[in-house]
């Protein structure tokens, strides 16, 4: 959506990072965006990483959108 | 003047939700409208997660300015030459926003399949205009199971005028969050409707 979905970043691996969902961890690709660190907060869609955003833009969207619980 | 990339995505974005979130919309629409403000909107455009893909799009296809028009029509409307599906392990990417607005609703709070479909961009005929209004056929994103598609049966729904004053009936126009942007030609309509319908397949193939 043109509000894409927020992760933390929790490793970074060589072309993929392991990120938490809120509910659970998925690794994505990073081949599109370079110099992220563990701890980050990054857009995500459809398994990429697109784009680093600060933990007050990912705050502000989680506001709107979370994860829900696995049940 | 013809349109600038700046001002066609400022047209796309400003009325959705990252840029009410972010209070951009007023700025952001008076550029659209009237070029107002160039710095900051620019600044606004720029923290949009569709600059993300502006600048995915422009770098793979070796365009220096991510605001180039060239490179904001691929992302919002589709460009077979430079919107090109991006591999990784098993996964692929579409940097075309009605591919990119597909999510996994159910894994989410807060997302529901018509906020999906107000943000997917639509093209549709112009089948009646009223005062700031024009009625358009629209055919909706919807989900069955685990799967989206287009509805075959359109409904008539109003969207605001927009962007695209002067449009008559039977002119086919391309919306976005309920407003008008632009009148297409018949032959980028139906390209754009041919795209959409790939970009859901897609999406439905990788959820599977």
């Amino acid at each position: 959506m043109c509000l894409s979905i927020p992760v933390k970043i929790l490793q970074v691996k060589e072309n993929t990072a392991i990120v938490d969902l809120g509910n659970k961890k998925a690794e994505m690709a990073t081949q599109l965006m370079s110099g992220i660190k563990e701890g980050d907060y990054c857009l995500v869609s459809n398994g990429f990483i697109i784009k680093k955003i600060s933990p007050k833009e990912a705050k502000e969207i989680f506001n709107i959108i979370k994860p829900k619980e696995e049940k | 003047m013809s349109l600038t990339g700046e001002q066609l995505g400022a047209r796309f974005s400003y009325n959705c939700w990252t840029s009410r979130i972010k209070g951009l919309k007023n700025l952001l629409e008076g550029f659209a409208r009237h070029g107002n403000n160039y710095e900051e909107a620019i600044k606004a455009l720029q923290k949009l997660s569709s600059f993300a893909w502006y600048e995915i799009i422009a770098k793979r296809n070796g365009i220096d300015n991510p605001f180039d028009i060239r490179v904001v029509r691929a992302y919002w409307i589709g460009d077979e030459n430079l919107v090109r599906p991006i591999k990784s392990n098993g996964n692929i990417l579409l940097p075309f926003h009605n591919f990119t607005v597909l999510e996994d609703i159910h894994r989410y709070a807060g997302i529901t399949v018509k906020d999906i479909d107000r943000c997917k961009v639509s093209v549709a005929k112009v089948c009646g205009i009223k005062e700031n209004q024009i009625d358009v056929s629209h055919r909706a994103l919807v989900q069955r199971g685990e799967e989206f598609s287009l509805t075959q049966n359109p409904k008539i729904i109003s969207i605001e005028e927009g962007f695209v004053e002067g449009a008559k009936a039977e002119d086919w126009v391309i919306y976005h969050e309920g407003i008008a942007i632009d009148v297409l030609s018949r032959k980028e309509a139906l390209a754009l409707i041919r795209r959409t319908k790939k970009a859901v397949k897609l999406f439905n193939q990788q959820q599977a």
